[in-house]
């Protein structure tokens, strides 16, 4: 996992920042329409950060 | 010889070019910019973004690092220094490396992400009310006058110093048309001649 760290990082910065600045975006979304899209590509964020958790749990685990 | 003092006003509809591969962030960004009276062309690709700064007149641009794997965005902000438009990298994985390297190609602003879109527009504007390098400051000057892409390209040969007959020749138009689009030129400055179109633009 050490080597694949960064990339994991990264990747989870990523994640984190899009689900921040989408929540930023809802914030100031009038139209319906457009506030479920946004929630929806949120979700789909949220969801990725999750899997990234997983894996890393996954990956510390098979280290110990 | 007249020399008047301009004032910068901000252009009715400044327009950047976003290169940002994540739908999230992107639409963020665009929004974000739009509810902020700046328009905003929207890529995702480093070759659409290269197209778009090629074929669009933007007042800056602002360039993710990594739209593949490889940190390419970086090589935007180059491209779009060479052509005097000033630029912004966004990065989620800031490092001083890429910080390093951004700014030695030419880079205004770093942002990381998150940020705040106010605190984009803030800067977005720094960079219009405040062009950096000569480049810059022609080019805002003939976005503030709303020139034509014909008389914008006329006009900076003639800041190179080019004569209305060298001019003619690398354009490859006649003379008489040369000279009707630099008397349409200088009505746009409200000059009488190249000498106080120079020394409004770059005045000493």
């Amino acid at each position: 996992m050490a080597g694949d760290f960064h990339k994991w990082f990264h990747d989870m910065k990523s994640c984190l920042a899009a689900i921040q600045m989408g929540t930023q975006l809802l914030s100031e979304t009038e139209n319906r329409a457009e506030q479920d899209r946004v929630c929806e590509l949120i979700y789909t964020k949220v969801s990725d950060a999750t899997q990234l958790l997983e894996t890393l749990k996954k990956e510390t685990l098979n280290d110990c | 010889m007249t020399v008047r003092n301009v004032t910068y006003e901000k252009p009715a509809h400044g327009k950047v070019l976003l290169a940002e591969d994540d739908e999230v962030i992107g639409m963020s960004i665009q929004a974000g910019l739009l509810r902020r009276e700046i328009e905003c062309d929207w890529v995702k690709t480093f070759d659409e973004a290269v197209k778009a700064l090629k074929a669009g007149n933007y007042h800056a641009v602002l360039a993710d690092v990594y739209l593949s794997k490889e940190p390419d965005g970086l090589q935007l902000v180059g491209m779009a220094r060479d052509m005097g438009i000033p630029s912004i990298i966004l990065t989620a994985a800031l490092d001083m490396e890429i910080a390093k390297t951004g700014l030695n190609l030419g880079a205004d602003y770093l942002l990381e992400k998150p940020f705040k879109i106010e605190d984009l527009s803030v800067k977005i504007e720094d960079l219009w009310e405040n062009p950096r390098g000569l480049i810059a400051r022609r080019e805002r000057f003939l976005a503030l006058h709303q020139l034509t892409a014909k008389e914008k390209e006329l006009c900076r040969l003639i800041l190179k110093g080019l004569s209305n007959q060298e001019i003619g020749d690398v354009v490859g138009t006649t003379l008489g048309t040369v000279k009707f689009y630099s008397s349409q030129i200088f009505e746009k400055f409200q000059v009488k001649n190249r000498s106080e179109l120079f020394n409004l633009i770059f005045p000493t």
